[in-house]
C-alpha cells in the first residue's frame, strides 16, 4: 500500500513533501486534512523554510512513544540557539505541535531565565523603547529584584 | 476553518497571481534555489513578529524576578505581563514559597523598626529540596509601616495582609511585594481604649463564589471581667471585602477563635483554634469566606493539649499538638471527615534540643508552615526550621536575622489597583489613606459616594525630579487633546474622572514623554493605547501648538498654531469641551479657553470676573464649570451655573477662616478642587511638600465641608 503524501509550503515558497501519517502529528494539518482531504498545498505563510525543514526532521522521527521525550528534549538542546528556537516554537504553536513548542519554549526560558536585562534584551533582539527616567521610575519600583 | 496566521492556498494564489505559477513545484531537496529565496531575517525585532500567546507561554515557565526583568525589556512586554490574563494564568502556577518576617527591632531612640520580609523560594523535587531566600520588602522603607509593631496575619495569591497593633492604631494593609503596592484598609473603631486589650483573631482568604477578597477577625466590643478577674466578652466578627471600603459587622460569634493561629484558609474557609477548647466539642471553628457564617469543625482526638495550632500542610488541614517531651502533627486527609485525621509525624524533644533548651514556651511559639513532596516540614521558631522525618533530625536554615513569623506565598503580579474602583456605598466620604512618602509607588484613594460622578484621586508619589515636564491633557469622549509645556514643574497627581456611562478616562501624567491613556476601565480586556510624545529637553519653550489623538487611529493628529498660551491642570472636560485657563501673559478677553471636541477648534469662553496674584484653577463641581482661586490665605470658588452664559457665573464659596486653620499655609497653591457632594461638601485636594532634593516629602489630602479637618483627624 502506498503512504499518502502531503506537501506543505513555507513562507518562501518552498515545498516540502511528508507522508501524511506523520504530518497528522499536527493538530492543525489533521483538522485542514480532515475538512477537505487536504489534496492540495498547505501553505505556512509564517513558517520559513529552514524552520519548516527542522519541523519535518522532527515529524519524521522514529521512536519508540517511551523515548519520545527525550528525543523532544535533545532535539531542541541541539538547535541551542534562541532565535531559532523561537522560530521553531511559533511553528510548532501555528501547527499545533504541543509537545514541540513546549519543549522550545522550556528550553527558551532555560536559556533566559538567569539573564540580566540587558542580556534578555540582546538574546531577543530587542531595542529598548524607554527613556532613562521611565528606567529610573521602573528600577526604583522593584529595586528588590535586581 | 480560522487558524491564526494560516491562509488557504487560493488566497496566497490570488496574492502572488502572476509572480508563481501553481503548477511549478520547488521541494526541500533543491538546495541551490534556497539561497535566492529572501530568508526571514533574524535581526529583525523578534517581539514585534512572536505571538503573544508564544510570549505568554515563555514568561510562564520564568522566575518571578526574571519576569519583573522581562516586564522592563520594552512597553510590549510591560503591557502583556501586567495584563489581567498573565496575571491570571501567572497565578495558577505560582510556586509555593514562604513568606517570613524578620527582625522587629526595637530601637535606641524607643521607636521600633517594623522589620524585613524575606521570600524564601523552594525548588521542590520528590527526592531533594534546595532553598533560596530573598528580602522581598523593608517594611521600615514603607512610611505608613514605618517604626511599628507589625505583624504579617495572612497571605492569598500573593497578597499578603499586614496588621499594626498597638493602643493608639488598629490599622490593617494589603501589600503585594511584587508589585510594590500596599493598600491601606480603612480602621475600623479603636477597641483598644478599653483597659483591657480586645483580642483580635485574623483570617485572610478569597470567596470561590464571587472572587472577592475578605478580611475578617473576632474581637471583643465589650470587655467584661469574670469572677476570676479575667477579662472576657462577647465575641464579634467583621468582615471588609476589599474594594467596598468598610468593615461590616457579624455579628456575634459563640466562639472565641485563639490569636495564634493564622486563619489557615483552604477549600474556602478560614480555619481556628477554638481558644476555650477545653469545654467544646470540637477544638477547631471555621468561617466560610462565602457564606460569612462561623461554624464548629471536626477536631482530631487529641486529649490534654498544651498548644495546638492550625496550618495547612501539603494541601490538607493540619494540627500540631505540642506539650514537654514533644510535637504532634495531626493531618486530615480528607477534608471535613472526622474520621480522616491522623497522626502523621511526631517531632521528638530530642530533634529539637540542639537548637534551644527545651522551654514550655518554645513549643507554644514554634508555628509550622507547610511541608515538601520530601516529607520535609517546615515551622518558625526565632528561625526557619525544617524537620525532616525521615531522618528524625531538625535542620535550622540560616537566614541572617531573627524570624517573627512565616506564612505560604505564592507570588503573583495581581494588582491592587483593580480594587480601587469599586463604589463606597452611602453619600459620604471615605478618606481611605492620608499619609504617604518615599520613593515606594502607591496609590491613595479619595473616594466620593456620590454616584452620579464618581471621582477618584489616586496620587503617585514619585520621585519628584522624574516630573521634568508636565502636560496638559483633557479627555473626553473618544479624543485626547494635548498642548505641551515645559515649565519643569512637578506633576504628581493622577485623576480618574467617570465622565459618562460608558467612558473613564484615565491621564497617567508620567515622566517626560509617555503617556497613557486607558479607557473603559470596567471592561476586562481595557483598551489600551501608548502615546509617545517627542519632546526636545534641552528647550524647554512654550510650543503653542496642539495636537489630537483619536483613540484608534494610532496617531496624533497637529491641530496647528494656539491662538493662544494655556496654562494650569487637565483640560476639564464638560460638555463636549475641554476647558483650560488662558494664559495671563495673553492679556486676552476671556480667562478660559475651550476646545470643541467634535469640532476640533479652540475658542475663548466667557469667565468670571478675574482676582488679584491668585493661582487660577479650572474644575467640573456637580456637573457646572467652576473656577477656583487661591491666594492670600482665602480660596474663592466660582461656579457657571448654565453653561456657556457669562451672567450664570456666581461666587459660590469663599473660604478664609477654615484655611489658616490649616498648619502648612504656604502650601495653599496646591490646592485643586476635584468635585462636590450632593450635600454641599467640596471635594479638594491639597499637596505640599514637593521639596528636599528628591523625595517628595509627603502629600496630603483632605475634604471641606463647612470646616475644615487637619490632617491628623484623618489618623
Amino acid at each position: 500500500m502506498s503512504k499518502k503524501t502531503l506537501t506543505l509550503m513555507s513562507k518562501d515558497k518552498q515545498l516540502f513533501n511528508i507522508e501524511e501519517h506523520l504530518a497528522v502529528q499536527s493538530v492543525t494539518i489533521r483538522n485542514m486534512v480532515k475538512e477537505d482531504g487536504a489534496s492540495s498545498v498547505i501553505p505556512l505563510p509564517r513558517v520559513d523554510s529552514e524552520t519548516l525543514a527542522l519541523v519535518i526532521e522532527y515529524l519524521n522521527r522514529q521512536q519508540a512513544p517511551e523515548e519520545d521525550e527525550d528525543y523532544v528534549k535533545k532535539f531542541v538542546d541541539e538547535r541551542g540557539e534562541i532565535p531559532t528556537l523561537l522560530e521553531l516554537a511559533q511553528a510548532a504553536l501555528d501547527l499545533d505541535i504541543k509537545k514541540l513548542m513546549d519543549a522550545a519554549c522550556m528550553k527558551v526560558a532555560d536559556l533566559i531565565k538567569d539573564f540580566t536585562l540587558e542580556e534578555v534584551r540582546e538574546a531577543l533582539r530587542i531595542e529598548n523603547d524607554r527613556t532613562p527616567e521611565e528606567e529610573k521610575a521602573i528600577r526604583d519600583e522593584f529595586q528588590w529584584a535586581f | 476553518m480560522s487558524i491564526p496566521g494560516l491562509r488557504t492556498v487560493q488566497e496566497i494564489r490570488e496574492e502572488d497571481e502572476g509572480k508563481w505559477e501553481g503548477g511549478q513545484t520547488r521541494l526541500s531537496g533543491d538546495k541551490d534555489e534556497t539561497r535566492e529565496i529572501v530568508k526571514y531575517n533574524i535581526n529583525e525585532n523578534f517581539m514585534e513578529n512572536l505571538p503573544a500567546e508564544l510570549i505568554i507561554d515563555i514568561l510562564l515557565r520564568l522566575p518571578v524576578k526574571t519576569i519583573i526583568s522581562c516586564k522592563r525589556v520594552c512597553k510590549k512586554l510591560w503591557n502583556l505581563v501586567s495584563d489581567s490574563s498573565f496575571v491570571n494564568l501567572h497565578l495558577s502556577r505560582s510556586p509555593t514559597g514562604f513568606i517570613v518576617h524578620q527582625n522587629v527591632k526595637h530601637l535606641y531612640n524607643g521607636s521600633i523598626d517594623s522589620g524585613i520580609l524575606k521570600w524564601v523560594e523552594i525548588d521542590d523535587k520528590v527526592d531533594d529540596h534546595h532553598l533560596h531566600y530573598n528580602t522581598i520588602l523593608h517594611l521600615n522603607t514603607v512610611p505608613v509601616l514605618q517604626n511599628s509593631q507589625i505583624s504579617q496575619i495572612g497571605s492569598v495569591n500573593g497578597l499578603i495582609c499586614l496588621w499594626k497593633d498597638s493602643r493608639e492604631h488598629d490599622n490593617t494593609y494589603i501589600c503585594n511585594p511584587v508589585t510594590r503596592e500596599i493598600l491601606i484598609l480603612r480602621a475600623p473603631p479603636l477597641y483598644h481604649k478599653h483597659i483591657y486589650c480586645t483580642i483580635i483573631a485574623y483570617g485572610f482568604g478569597v470567596s470561590s463564589l464571587t472572587g472577592e477578597y475578605k478580611v475578617v477577625r473576632t474581637f471583643q466590643k465589650k470587655i467584661l471581667l469574670d469572677n476570676t478577674g479575667w477579662p472576657t466578652g462577647s465575641e464579634e466578627a467583621e468582615v471588609y471585602t476589599l474594594g467596598t471600603g468598610r468593615w461590616r459587622n457579624l455579628g456575634q460569634v459563640p466562639y472565641r477563635p485563639d490569636t495564634s493561629d493564622f486563619g489557615a484558609v483552604l477549600n474556602n474557609h478560614c480555619h481556628w483554634i477554638v481558644s476555650d477548647s477545653d469545654y467544646s466539642p470540637e477544638k477547631i471553628c471555621t468561617f466560610d469566606l462565602n457564606k460569612e457564617t462561623f461554624q464548629l469543625f471536626p477536631s482530631p482526638p487529641i486529649e490534654e493539649s498544651d498548644t495546638l495550632s492550625l496550618a495547612v500542610l501539603k494541601g490538607c488541614l493540619c494540627i500540631s499538638d505540642g506539650n514537654y517531651s514533644r510535637i504532634t502533627i495531626w493531618v486530615m486527609k480528607e477534608y471535613g471527615i472526622k474520621k480522616s485525621w491522623h497522626k502523621e509525624v511526631v517531632v521528638r524533644r530530642e530533634a529539637l534540643n540542639p537548637f534551644r533548651v527545651w522551654q514550655y514556651w518554645y513549643a507554644i511559639s514554634l508555628s509550622l508552615i507547610d511541608g515538601l513532596k520530601d516529607g520535609t516540614i517546615f515551622f518558625v521558631s526565632e528561625s526557619l526550621l525544617a524537620f525532616c522525618p525521615t531522618s528524625d533530625t531538625i535542620e535550622e536554615i540560616d537566614m541572617c536575622g531573627c524570624s517573627e513569623s512565616g506564612l505560604t506565598y505564592h507570588p503573583s503580579f495581581l494588582k491592587l489597583q483593580n480594587f480601587e474602583s469599586e463604589r463606597v456605598p452611602g453619600g459620604s466620604t471615605t478618606v481611605d489613606a492620608l499619609k504617604t512618602m518615599g520613593h515606594l509607588p502607591k496609590t491613595i484613594h479619595l473616594r466620593s459616594g456620590d454616584k452620579r460622578n464618581d471621582v477618584l484621586l489616586s496620587l503617585r508619589p514619585f520621585a519628584a525630579d522624574l516630573y521634568v515636564a508636565g502636560t496638559d491633557l483633557g479627555t473626553g469622549g473618544n479624543t485626547a487633546v494635548r498642548q505641551p509645556y515645559g515649565t519643569g514643574e512637578a506633576q504628581a497627581l493622577e485623576v480618574l474622572q467617570n465622565f459618562n456611562q460608558s467612558i473613564h478616562g484615565r491621564v497617567t501624567s508620567r515622566v517626560d514623554d509617555r503617556h497613557s491613556l486607558n479607557t473603559s476601565r470596567q471592561d476586562h480586556h481595557p483598551l489600551q493605547a501608548c502615546l509617545d510624545i517627542p519632546l526636545n529637553r534641552n528647550t524647554y519653550k512654550l510650543v503653542s501648538e496642539a495636537e489630537a489623538y483619536t483613540l484608534g487611529t494610532g496617531q496624533w493628529r497637529s491641530l496647528g498654531r494656539l491662538p493662544y498660551e494655556l496654562h494650569g491642570s487637565d483640560g476639564q472636560y464638560l460638555n463636549d469641551h475641554c476647558h483650560w485657563i488662558v494664559s495671563e501673559e495673553e492679556d486676552a478677553p476671556e480667562s478660559i479657553c475651550t476646545f470643541d471636541l467634535s469640532k476640533e477648534t479652540f475658542q475663548l469662553f466667557p469667565s468670571p470676573p478675574s482676582e488679584e496674584n491668585c493661582i487660577q484653577n479650572l474644575a467640573v463641581l456637580k456637573g457646572c464649570l467652576c473656577k477656583s482661586y487661591v491666594g492670600d490665605l482665602k480660596l474663592i470658588i466660582w461656579v457657571m451655573k448654565e453653561y456657556g452664559i457669562k451672567n450664570s457665573w456666581h461666587k459660590e464659596v469663599v473660604i478664609t477662616e477654615a484655611i489658616t486653620k490649616w498648619p502648612d499655609r504656604p502650601y495653599l497653591d496646591y490646592i485643586y478642587v476635584i468635585d462636590g457632594l450632593k450635600d454641599g461638601t467640596i471635594l479638594l485636594a491639597m499637596c505640599y511638600g514637593f521639596a528636599e532634593g528628591h523625595r517628595l516629602l509627603s502629600v496630603w489630602l483632605g475634604y471641606f465641608g463647612n470646616n475644615i479637618p487637619s490632617p491628623s483627624d484623618f489618623k
